[in-house]
């Protein structure tokens, strides 16, 4: 029972992770219609500043808050200087360009910090809560990784809703040349919107970092957790991206300690392959289907 | 767009019966100009490119033929993709995974059960197919990014097979295969790397063949229009979901024979050769050629193969730190990717087009006209 | 108030604003009549910069706005209401409205305009927590002008307000345009098939065929131009 326990509760730490990552990806959907296949790559580059910003100032929390801006910076700039291009044109051109900005960051990072991967501190101690005689696999960091999540959502949630730059963001996002019509500049929100889900990515990279270590390939697995518990979600929804992190999260989690680690990858795949096959638009989606 | 079109020199070929008009090819005299007809203009296309892969194969060092023989299953491989992608609209990353599956099934027929290579070639383009079907099923229900997304988990998910059953596929270290041996009627000494390269031509212009005519058949034209107007497609009674499976099972198949080349070339097949590194390699190599174009597949090609040189050299003459070396081909895929697409998306071929229509127009002394439907 | 020179506006190889030359005096109302295809909503589109015209002048309040974009040109004043209303059907009417007016910089009139809003349309304040999906026709279309009031507006570009709406509904959309020029001198450039109505609430009436005007004039003459009526307008 016990090992439920467990295996629950480390599902719902990743499951936040996931969500994290799944955030980004619906973020961008949502404005741009675009499935960012450079995510991976984007939150490996800020995580590895971090790592450098950390060794060399000594502060976690300097790299912390500097990962998260330069997600921040960095997804607005390559909205704006890369994605802007092929915004609103065929899907080919968009999975092109994301995939060779993947590639290009697995490039540069590997040469400027080598392929040898290196460790990633914590935020808090990962060392699991004990309760009476049993130490569970949840500690300190795993409820700041939860608690972290759930604010940056919950930040998300109150600008979209309650503000008038998240309505216009919304706007923007459902029907551009309307919102054009209303004065909203509809360029600048798309680049709001990559910017703010980068900086979700980038928390993901931070969380996930002392797991995986850093290196130039060693986040793909989580960008495809994340891109997997988008679509399980549903890509046009936020709430989507936290259930299907969540989901996701548990179902790896039992994966992995009931059948084995090594078939957790192979795992997320058949998962994604299977709402692909029967649902793709997700569980929390407008099903639009076009019959003839 | 201009408003006015110029009138047409020749009849449409709407008016005309018989085969369909081939493109203007200027004031040849007519015993030069290719005939009419596709299969017999691609048989001769063949033979005259194979005549001239001869000649250079004979004159040709080892190392140049095994450079050859690489860009010659690039090729194959490129080939059926730039079909798929560039003509029938599919974007697949999972190529590099069905390369796996034909270069796999050929070490298994010609190391373990002692096919001879033809057929195991055949074999393993076959059983490629067949993966294809399957795969191709499944692709033909998604679009755009969900479709890239799900071909990307194929092309990670399946080299992990090898790791999962070491006995059958060799684990890490792979399947290796021995060299194959040049008939006795070509001489005691004939370079093997000669005959490598022989085998992967042969392939190349066996695809060309079948892609080439493919390309003008009812099929290719099937391809186009379900990739330009789904709706219209299905409206006008093509079966949307069968063009996109048989566009994906020629892929495949292309992919397979290329995979099988790639053993012949190599002698082994292993999973390191086979990651997603692959599969964008391979985007890479249809989007930099021309998307959709034989002939970009061959820029493609020799692209893949002269890039990670030129860059290597490029390191080398910059005396540029070793991680910077061995990462710079990446950086440079990743570079072209995006900077092809935006700035001239019709790829190297594309390029060229547009270089011999403005030539072609300089020369006639006409306004450049619209490019040919 | 607006001034339009020569415009010419083109999709591709269509040219479906074939230089259009006209004026709209401030306080008046001008119907832009002709039959389906001819370049009206081409023209209001090309006006407020949804697209580019390729040639040509466009003069609001004597500033040239030809090259301006989008969001810029309602801010100088000049709200258009495309053709079906463009209402955002994920966001609620409120947060429709409220899209409106965003773009200026008083906060503190943003309640009062919303209110006026709402005494123009009593119905839109019944329905303004409901998603804006869940409204009828005539409901969407009350919706999409009360969001162009928002703005406060100097001018209105409405694209066929009447389209699609039960004819009750429609001359009660036509008889509060008149009501808003009444009350508010709102400068009103209206865009109808339904030439009649048109015509009962307009001044002015620009017929536009093929891209190009083929007659311009008050609305009286026009309505009793018998063959142009035939030819044009439909009745």
């Amino acid at each position: 029972m016990t090992r439920f326990i467990d295996l629950t509760l480390n599902g719902i730490s990743n499951g936040a992770i996931y969500a994290a990552v799944a955030l980004a990806f619906v973020l961008i959907w949502r404005a741009t219609r675009i499935v960012n296949f450079a995510a991976g790559g984007m939150l490996m580059i800020t995580t590895f500043v971090a790592s450098s910003v950390i060794s060399s100032s000594g502060s976690y929390w300097l790299g912390f808050f500097v990962a998260l801006a330069m997600g921040f910076v960095l997804g607005g700039v390559v909205e704006r200087l890369i994605i802007r291009r092929v915004e609103g044109g065929p899907p080919l051109n968009s999975v092109i360009v994301t995939i060779g900005l993947l590639i290009l960051l697995q490039a540069i990072a590997g040469m400027i910090w080598s392929a040898t991967p290196r460790s990633f501190p914590p935020a808090f101690s990962i060392r699991g809560y004990h309760v009476g005689s049993h130490t569970y696999l949840f500690g300190p960091f795993d409820v700041f990784t939860v608690l972290a999540v759930l604010g940056v959502a919950a930040a998300l949630f109150l600008l979209f809703r309650f503000t008038d730059l998240g309505l216009k963001m919304r706007a923007a996002a459902f029907e551009p040349v309307v919102a054009r019509l209303q004065g909203v500049r509809v360029g600048n929100m798309f680049t709001l919107g990559w910017a703010l889900a980068s900086l979700a990515g980038s928390l993901a990279g931070l969380l996930i970092g002392p797991q995986v270590f850093v290196g130039p390939n060693n986040f793909d697995a989580v960008a495809i957790f994340g891109f997997a518990a988008a679509v399980l979600g549903g890509l046009d929804s936020p709430i989507g991206a936290l259930v299907g992190g969540l989901i996701l999260g548990l179902a790896l989690s039992y994966v992995s300690g009931y059948a084995g680690a090594s078939l957790v990858t192979l795992a997320a795949l058949a998962i994604l392959v299977a709402v692909l096959m029967v649902r793709p638009s997700g569980i929390f989606s407008s099903a639009k289907a076009r019959r003839i | 767009m201009s408003m006015g079109t110029e009138t047409p020199a020749q009849p449409s070929a709407v008016e005309t019966a018989g085969p369909p008009v081939g493109p203007r090819r200027g004031g040849l005299p007519s015993w030069l100009r290719l005939p009419d007809q596709t299969l017999l203009r691609n048989l001769l296309l063949a033979v005259f490119f194979g005549v001239i892969l001869w000649i250079l194969s004979e004159n040709f060092d080892s190392f140049t033929n095994l450079r050859l023989a690489t860009v010659a299953y690039y090729f194959t491989a490129l080939a059926g993709l730039t079909v798929l992608t560039g003509l029938n609209g599919q974007i697949s990353l999972g190529h590099g995974a069905l390369m796996a599956v034909g270069a796999y099934s050929t070490a298994i027929l010609v190391g373990r059960t002692g096919f001879p290579l033809g057929a195991a070639l055949a074999a393993a383009t076959a059983i490629t197919a067949l993966t294809g079907v399957a795969v191709g099923a499944a692709a033909s229900r998604l679009r755009g990014p969900y479709l890239a997304g799900a071909t990307l988990a194929f092309a990670i998910g399946l080299p992990g097979l090898a790791d999962r059953y070491p006995k059958a596929f060799g684990g890490e270290n792979g399947l290796s295969v021995a060299p194959p041996t040049p008939p006795a009627s070509l001489g005691l000494d004939f370079p093997l790397e000669r005959w490598e390269a022989w085998i992967a031509c042969l392939c190349a212009l066996l695809v060309f063949v079948v892609l080439a005519n493919l390309l003008r058949s009812r099929v290719g034209r099937a391809f186009r229009a379900v990739r330009d107007d789904e709706v219209a497609a299905q409206l006008a009674g093509l079966n949307v979901a069968r063009t996109q499976v048989l566009a994906f099972v020629v892929s495949a198949a292309c992919a397979g024979l290329a995979g099988g080349a790639l053993v012949v070339v190599t002698q082994l097949a292993a999973p390191g050769a086979f990651q997603l590194a692959l599969s964008l390699a391979l985007l890479t190599g249809i989007v930099l050629g021309g998307l959709g174009s034989l002939t970009g597949a061959l820029w493609g090609a020799i692209a893949l193969v002269y890039l990670p040189q030129w860059s290597d050299d490029l390191a080398h003459s910059f005396s540029l730190s070793n991680d910077v070396q061995s990462n710079l081909p990446l950086a440079l895929y990743g570079i072209v990717l995006m900077v092809v697409i935006v700035a001239a998306p019709q790829g190297i071929q594309g390029a060229l087009r547009g270089l011999a229509r403005i030539a072609h127009a300089a020369l006639r002394k006409k306004p450049a006209t619209e490019e040919e439907a | 108030m607006l001034e339009v020179e020569d415009l010419v506006a083109t999709y591709g190889p269509v040219f479906a604003v074939d230089g259009v030359s006209l004026s709209v005096p401030a306080g008046s109302i001008t119907a832009v009549l002709g039959a389906n295809g001819a370049g009206k909503s081409s023209l209001l589109r090309a006006v407020s910069g949804i697209v580019r015209p390729r040639s040509g002048r466009v003069r609001f309040c004597d500033e040239d706005i030809t090259a301006a974009k989008a969001e810029d040109i309602v801010r100088r004043g000049l709200a258009h209401v495309p053709e079906g209303g463009g209402v955002i059907a994920e966001l609620s009417v409120e947060e429709n409205l409220r899209l409106g007016c965003l773009f200026r910089r008083d906060r503190r009139d943003r309640p009062k305009v919303l209110r006026e809003v709402f005494d123009l349309f009593p119905r839109l304040e019944e329905h303004r927590r409901l998603q804006a999906s869940s409204l009828s026709g005539g409901e969407r279309q009350m919706l999409s002008i009360g969001r162009a009031l928002m703005g406060r507006p100097r001018m209105l570009l409405l694209d066929e307000p009447s389209l699609g709406l039960a004819p009750i509904i429609a001359s009660r959309i036509m008889d509060l345009i008149a009501e808003l020029r009444e009350k508010t001198k709102l400068t009103v450039l209206l865009v109808e098939q339904n030439a009649k109505s048109a015509l009962s609430v307009a001044d002015r009436g620009v017929v536009l065929g093929v891209g190009r005007v083929v007659a311009e004039d008050d609305s009286k003459t026009l309505a009793a131009d018998d063959q142009l009526r035939h030819a044009y307008l439909g009745f």
